[in-house]
């Protein structure tokens, strides 16, 4: 039960870094300050809906906490080695399964804090500004955001594990940030081309087209975030997989096998960075 | 039951092999010198029985447990201080140890363990600042908690000046009174002769030597000096020296005359025979053969492991 302690060290010594406190900031600005955006553009003398208010700060806080969780999280485990502050982790009774547990933990907590901080700042705004507050759906996008820094962080100390320098952490986090979160539409494309001789469309769609697609975890992560939150218009087009498949609908694309997904991006890279950091020669 | 066990522990990286089937065995309760120039083996040694290096081949046990597959219950059980470690820099010294406290679920009191290490006064200062010295003693510190059966410390008085070393010192020896066992390595001798039962003497690996001081002093026929300053050296007196069977050679330096011995007792009879010539002693100057003389001679010289375990 060593990680308990080693989460709480963690997470004691990231909270007394710049780092905390700026995330914290950024995400007050992110969360409160996007969320006045539908205000201020608003026809003069209407009061905006709440939906309005949270549906502007759905993409904005889909770029922002992957980043913030990759940040938070790259670096974990590799700057221990290097610094060698790993020498006290483990020279006490601690495995280093308790150490990937415990940073993850610990990281998780610098990313969830500013979020939820960020977020009762934002319900204030919204109160204030907005008609109506849907408490459900705000729960919803804070849950949403929570599951969403978890995922990253656990990529990033996955990573942090599997390597041997900070450099070498740092290189894999941006190219796997850049290839999943930028490029992976453009991989699936390259696919599709190579396979059908064509580029896809909108929809009629084949299954294993939008399963690769389906596979980053953003994608993933949308198809949950349509789950736990009623977002204006979504049904109006639907952006789902669902919608674009030709034929009936398999169940690898229904949304409830997103959760499937986003829980291996958990458990993958943190299993192979557990696996890489067992086997690593700490001299 | 021995503390340290290992059997044929082999450590290779690549075409280097840093550990070359050691067999090392260290006795409960006793203080043990681990020592060797860098790059000898030591740390990688300590590394293999800290878990951090699995090793090529052997084996090896500390408190009975295996290093490999039960690390967690030796470090449960043993008290660390590492090499080249580094710091949480935010936290304080008291955080520190503190968590090695909750760690070891031991009930220890960091600030009574800061007090013994000296280093009360700078217990909730954050360790980013903390110089070599101080860095060390925290971790000195956080060896200590739960009161260890076994302190490994991997070149213990590194950054330490000598009145830290000296506190060292004795906080080993209250170690070793209240029943623990300490293996430490060094690359320097000095600090090591005060303070160790028994040393070993590792090069390219290996361990070249292992013994008491005294009996390693002599096993290599350790020699003694006597640097008499007189007025004249007559001529034959250097002949009559060397007939003696206690003087193994002697030579004239400026207005000294070096006499190298083999027999240390012997001196007052040297004195004697110089003083009959007929001429007046000014000073005299004995020099003990030094461990570091020794360690020099042992890491240097080629001397084979089979020449000096066997002798």
């Amino acid at each position: 039960m060593s990680w308990v302690h080693i989460a709480r060290k963690d997470f004691a010594d990231a909270g007394r870094s710049m780092m905390l406190w700026a995330l914290t900031g950024l995400l007050i600005l992110a969360v409160a300050g996007i969320s006045v955006i539908p205000y201020l553009l608003a026809s003069d003398g209407t009061t905006p809906g709440f939906e309005d208010g949270v549906g502007f700060l759905f993409s904005p806080i889909g770029l922002l906490i992957p980043i913030i969780g990759l940040v938070v999280g790259y670096q974990a485990i590799v700057s221990e080695r290097e610094s060698g502050s790993i020498r006290f982790l483990l020279g006490l009774p601690n495995t280093r399964r308790d150490v990937v547990l415990g940073k993850v933990i610990g990281r998780t907590g610098v990313v969830a804090i500013p979020t939820v901080i960020g977020f009762l700042v934002g319900a204030a705004v919204i109160v204030a500004l907005y008609e109506g507050f849907a408490v459900v759906d705000y729960l919803g996008l804070l849950a949403f955001s929570l599951l969403m820094g978890l995922v990253y962080v656990a990529i990033a100390v996955g990573i942090s594990a599997s390597v041997s320098s900070r450099a070498k952490a740092l290189a894999a986090t941006l190219g796997f940030f850049v290839l999943f979160d930028f490029l992976w539409e453009f991989v699936a494309m390259a696919i599709y081309w190579t396979v059908e001789g064509s580029l896809p469309g909108f929809d009629g769609l084949p299954a294993w087209y939008l399963f690769i697609v389906r596979l980053s975890p953003g994608q993933s992560l949308s198809a949950i975030s349509l789950t736990l939150i009623d977002f204006v218009g979504a049904e109006d087009i639907d952006l789902t997989a669902a919608g674009r498949v030709a034929g009936e609908v398999p169940f690898y694309l229904e949304n409830w096998f997103a959760w499937v997904i986003v829980t291996l991006w958990i458990v993958v890279p943190l299993g192979i960075g557990y696996v890489r950091f067992k086997n690593a020669v700490l001299s | 039951m021995s503390a340290i066990e290992t059997d044929s522990l082999t450590r290779r990286f690549g075409d280097v092999t840093a550990v070359d089937g050691l067999d090392l065995e260290v006795k409960d309760g006793e203080v043990y010198g681990f020592l060797g120039p860098n790059g000898a083996g030591k740390s990688t040694t300590i590394n293999m029985l800290l878990g951090f290096t699995p090793p090529t081949s052997g084996s090896g046990t500390v408190l009975g447990y295996d290093i490999v597959e039960e690390s967690q219950a030796i470090r449960q059980s043993i008290g660390v201080l590492p090499e080249d470690f580094g710091m949480y820099d935010r936290l304080t010294a008291h955080k520190h140890v503190q968590f090695a406290i909750e760690v070891k679920g031991a009930d220890d009191d960091a600030s009574a363990l800061l007090e013994r290490v000296g280093l009360e006064d700078a217990a909730d200062r954050k360790a980013g600042g903390f110089s070599t010295g101080m860095k060390q003693r925290v971790a000195l510190a956080m060896a200590l908690v739960g009161e260890p059966d076994l302190l490994i410390l991997d070149e213990p008085s590194s950054g330490l000046d000598p009145n830290g070393a000296r506190e060292m010192r004795s906080i080993i020896r209250a170690e070793v009174d209240r029943g623990a066992t300490v293996f430490f390595s060094s690359h320097i001798m000095e600090q090591v002769e005060a303070i160790c039962d028994r040393v070993g003497i590792m090069r390219d690996g290996r361990l070249v030597a292992e013994d008491r001081i005294d009996a390693l002093k002599d096993q290599f026929d350790a020699e003694s000096q006597l640097v008499l300053t007189v007025d004249t050296v007559p001529d034959d007196l250097l002949t009559e020296l060397r007939t003696m069977p206690s003087v193994s050679d002697t030579h004239v330096s400026g207005s000294d005359i070096v006499i190298v011995l083999n027999d240390s007792s012997r001196k007052a009879a040297v004195i004697n025979t110089v003083e009959a010539a007929g001429v007046e002693i000014d000073d005299i100057t004995s020099k003990e053969p030094s461990l570091e003389e020794l360690f020099a001679k042992l890491t240097t010289d080629d001397v084979s492991k089979s020449e000096v375990i066997g002798a």
